[in-house]
């Protein structure tokens, strides 16, 4: 028994500077499982997405089987404005970044140490991921009015890969010394961050479309 | 390597050591489970407070705005009922009656002869770019077979794309009641004038355009209001029960089918009409 404990702690380090507060310095496989599993929900719906759009463009009259409602449709979100906000489908930019997510994921969850670098990187890529489905978010709710299952899948699936990437990467210090107290903090509650901030997205569709769900769930209008 | 190891497990032998080692060890794992707990209640608390506070706002928003609804309902009997009549088709067009709302047109707007053979319900928004297409090719073939009195349509403004769609649905409605005779004129430049650049036109905006089309200062007034944008929420309401799930969506005779175009909806009016 000794002899596992001395072996594990040659081999993580941390597990010596277990405190308290913190019981569960993460080996970051943890966050490698989620950055698995949200890579591959993330990669399944950028690509029903981007066949989607292939198919509008064949054929527009097509019905997509993501039109559920007018309230619930996929096909005015994709072909709005804000649907291709850099000039190509959104949904391009899911299948390459929902790629990393899903490769450097499965190299963590099996013990592989990235480098600094490739940690600040995966930093940018999930801040900027969080900032576009937030704009996007209000794009759907107020200007497009309609809200997309697989583009929610999305922000389903970002929000939880920005808390824990950040809070896990704040905590190691690789974002500065000043952030690594408060990261070391708040990490044991990335569950709390992450439920809080599906709430306020989900208050926001509540108070947007309330009339419609009554209306399209009950059959009562409000 | 293995000298290390064996130093190492040399020191573990000790058995004073070994039991400080060991109570150490425990009164961690205590200390561990303690503040696991805690920490699982304070997260418990805090979704759960949040939760809270999502479902009362809601339900402050469902109950204000169901107040706000039936104060509307009574003051302007909900949404906009008229009739009279309008001109449509080419060569100076031919009067044909408009009904708006009420027991004739419920959520539309309905343009021809009350004994025409075929009816078509179009379910169309403002903002939607095939809708915009869809009146662009075909406005003239509508406007002949209605004028021809084989057709009447009725356009179910509603609302799915962009905030255009209620404004211009609004501002389409108010012509209808009170400048009736350039309602088929104004629903087709409604269409035709949505662009990136009017997508955010105000409600102003819309009486300015509806008056240099000709209308009176009862349907600037009424623009200028948007004394029927809850209206267009109503009928974006309906099309759920209609079984819309996207614009344009087509009946005809009141069953729905995929949206003809061009010769082909000539054709299927002309040969429902004439069976």
């Amino acid at each position: 028994m000794p002899d596992a404990e001395a072996r594990a702690a040659l081999v993580d380090p941390e597990v010596e500077e277990q405190t308290a507060d913190d019981p569960a310095p993460s080996s970051g496989r943890g966050v490698g499982v989620l950055m698995v599993v949200a890579g591959t929900l993330g990669l399944v719906a950028a690509m029903v997405l981007t066949i989607d759009r292939f198919r509008l463009l064949e054929d527009p009259n097509t019905q997509l089987a993501c039109n559920l409602s007018p309230f619930i449709a996929c096909g005015p979100v994709m072909e709005s404005r804000a649907g291709a906000l850099f000039g190509f489908p959104n949904p391009l930019l899911g299948i390459i970044g929902f790629s990393v997510v899903l490769t450097a994921g499965v190299l963590r969850a099996s013990g592989v140490t990235l480098p600094r670098f490739f940690h600040r990187g995966l930093q940018v890529g999930v801040l900027l991921a969080a900032v576009f489905i937030t704009w996007l978010q209000t794009q759907s709710l107020y200007v497009i009015g309609a809200l997309c299952l697989w583009c929610m899948l999305v922000w389903a699936v970002t929000i939880p890969l920005a808390v824990a990437v950040t809070l896990d990467n704040a905590a190691h210090g690789r974002l500065g010394a000043g952030l690594e107290r408060l990261g070391t903090r708040l990490r044991p509650y990335t569950v709390t961050v992450v439920a809080v901030w599906y709430l306020v997205v989900l208050t926001a569709i509540g108070l947007r479309f309330y009339r419609e769900f009554a209306l399209f769930w009950f059959g009562v209008a409000l | 390597m293995a000298k290390t190891a064996s130093t190492k497990q040399g020191g573990r032998h000790d058995p004073a050591a070994s039991d400080r080692r060991r109570q150490a060890r425990a009164a961690q794992q205590a200390a561990l489970a303690r503040a696991k707990r805690r920490r699982a209640l304070t997260q418990v608390a805090i979704i759960g407070g949040v939760a809270v506070v999502v479902i009362a706002i809601i339900a402050t928003a469902v109950l204000v705005g169901r107040r706000g609804d039936s104060t509307a309902a009574g003051g302007s009997g909900g949404g906009p009922s008229f009739s009279g009549t309008t001109s449509i088709g080419g060569g100076g067009g031919s009067q044909v009656p408009l009904a708006i709302g009420g027991s004739q047109a419920a959520n539309g707007v309905r343009v021809g002869s009350t004994d025409a053979k075929v009816t078509m319900d179009l379910w169309v928004d403002y903002s939607c770019p095939h809708c915009q297409e869809f009146e662009a090719t075909n406005n003239a073939a509508i406007s002949d077979l209605v004028a021809s009195g084989k057709l009447a349509v009725t356009y179910h403004n509603i609302q799915i794309v962009t905030d255009y769609g209620t404004e211009a649905g609004s501002a389409s409605a108010c012509v209808a009641v009170h400048d009736p005779s350039i309602w088929p004129t104004f629903n087709a430049s409604l269409y035709a004038n949505h662009s990136a650049q009017t997508d955010g036109w105000s409600a102003s905006q819309f009486a300015s355009f509806a008056t240099s089309s000709g209308a009176g200062d009862a349907t600037r007034s009424c623009i200028t209001d948007g004394t029927y944008r809850d209206w267009i929420g109503d009928n974006t309401a309906a099309s759920v029960k209609a079984g819309v799930t996207g614009t344009p969506t087509m009946f005809i005779n009141g069953e729905k089918t995929d949206t003809l175009s061009g010769q082909a909806l000539t054709d299927r009016v002309n040969s429902l009409a004439s069976a």
